[in-house]
């Protein structure tokens, strides 16, 4: 009986221990994996602050080196300032003669055109052209087939473009049977 | 008990620094660690904003010094006597004087009404007063008379050719020519020079309206009076002469 007993104490020693020594272990792995946990926050906590402060120092370094590129293009742009003011006056210029220059020749581009479309071997009397293309000729002696020559060259240029509008003006006989006729007409630019 | 009470404060000991720790610093990095990388973003955004800046400065300093160097300033004398500020009469008629002799033509009296030259503020303000029209009277043969259109719109100061009025005589190859043109000027606005501000950039048609202005035929005002021999003749001319030689 007694030795029942014993063994029956045993065993109770032996259930009572078994949770304790299982709490000890659980306290010790959980400090452990907290102190791993602190261990990790912290370092990377110092990481990342050593981190941003260099990041953020390597930052107003270069803050500071585009501050004197500034100051130096500043200061050679100062130095430079009667070239500044030549160089906006040109392009002042410049644009202001623009449209002039790019109408220039547009005469004498005129007085080709207005060549070609007159029969051959015809001289005029008069001819007087203006920046826009309005063209007045008088041609003062051509025989009824120039005539159709000079309708025909007319008419081919209107339907070519180059003529907005054509118009012939009074037409009279010459004594020596030809006859004199004003044409005015509209050249496009 | 008292062993398990103290025994129990271990653990708690022990774990407080770790605890301490892993609920701190994540409130420091809040606190402290997140404006930080805020501000940092930020002056990233400015560097950026900066930078452009700076390169927009440093090419227009380039650009300068370049220009300083390709003489930026002999270019600009030259678009000055083609397309003056005023109205350059007298330059007008120097380069006419010597269309004259170039252009083997007979120029009659022509027709200039130069008006208002100058004002007190420097400014012209009407489209009229910028333009200086006249009349030339012309009597020379028909392929002379293009080539002096051509020479004319190539000639400083600008002008253009607004009308012909042309008369063929028959029989006869030389043509009576009435030309209207007009001179132009371009006053230039006086703008006040700010650093930051960008220059202005040729088109390429700008480009070619410059080129074209820098080929323009200029006659100096000394040109036209060293040739003409207007007047008597020097009589000390031959004894001046060695004198200067020497």
């Amino acid at each position: 009986m007694e030795k029942k007993i014993n063994s029956k104490n045993f065993l109770s020693k032996s259930i009572n221990l078994l949770p304790e020594e299982k709490e000890v272990e659980f306290w010790q792995k959980l400090i452990k994996v907290l102190k791993r946990i602190a261990f990790f926050i912290f370092f990377a906590f110092l990481l990342a602050t050593l981190l941003i402060f260099s990041y953020s120092w390597r930052l107003s370094s270069y803050d500071t080196s585009l501050e004197k590129r500034v100051a130096q293009a500043k200061m050679k742009i100062n130095s430079l300032r009667e070239e500044e003011e030549t160089y906006r006056a040109l392009v002042q210029k410049i644009r202001a003669a623009g449209e002039i220059l790019n109408s220039q020749g547009t005469i004498i581009q005129f007085l080709i055109e207005v060549d070609s479309l007159m029969p051959s071997g015809v001289l005029p009397l008069s001819l007087e052209i203006d920046q826009t293309g309005q063209i007045r000729v008088t041609l003062p002696s051509l025989s009824l087939e120039q005539i159709e020559t000079l309708n025909q060259n007319l008419k081919k240029g209107i339907s070519e473009g180059k003529i907005a509008k054509a118009k012939i003006g009074g037409i009279s006989k010459t004594e020596e049977g030809q006859y004199k006729i004003d044409v005015d007409f509209q050249l496009k630019r | 008990m008292s062993i398990k009470i103290s025994s129990d404060f271990k653990k708690i000991y022990q774990m407080l620094l770790p605890l301490l720790i892993i609920i701190l610093i994540p409130v420091l990095a809040i606190k402290f660690l997140l404006p930080k990388v805020s501000q940092i973003f930020q002056h990233q955004r400015q560097l950026k904003i900066d930078e452009t800046e700076v390169i927009k400065l440093e090419t227009k300093a380039d650009f300068l010094e370049k220009q300083k160097e390709n003489n930026v300033k002999a270019d600009f004398e030259k678009v000055l006597i083609v397309l003056p500020n005023e109205k350059d009469v007298a330059g007008l008629l120097i380069a006419l004087e010597n269309l004259r002799k170039t252009a083997a033509m007979k120029i009659g009296n022509f027709g200039l009404r130069p008006g208002l030259v100058a004002t007190d503020s420097g400014e012209l303000k009407s489209q009229t007063e910028e333009e200086l029209q006249f009349s030339l009277p012309i009597t020379s043969s028909y392929q002379n008379l293009v080539q002096f259109l051509e020479t004319i719109e190539k000639t400083a100061p600008l002008t253009s050719v607004e009308r012909i009025g042309i008369d063929f005589q028959a029989g006869k190859e030389e043509v009576k020519a009435n030309l209207f043109l007009k001179t132009h000027y371009f006053p230039l606005n006086q703008e006040p020079l700010i650093i930051e501000n960008p220059l202005p950039e040729f088109s390429p048609e700008e480009k070619e309206s410059l080129d074209k202005v820098l080929s323009f035929q200029v006659f100096s005002y000394q040109s036209s009076l060293l040739e003409d021999k207007i007047g008597k003749e020097n009589p000390f001319q031959p004894l001046v002469t060695p004198l200067l030689q020497e």
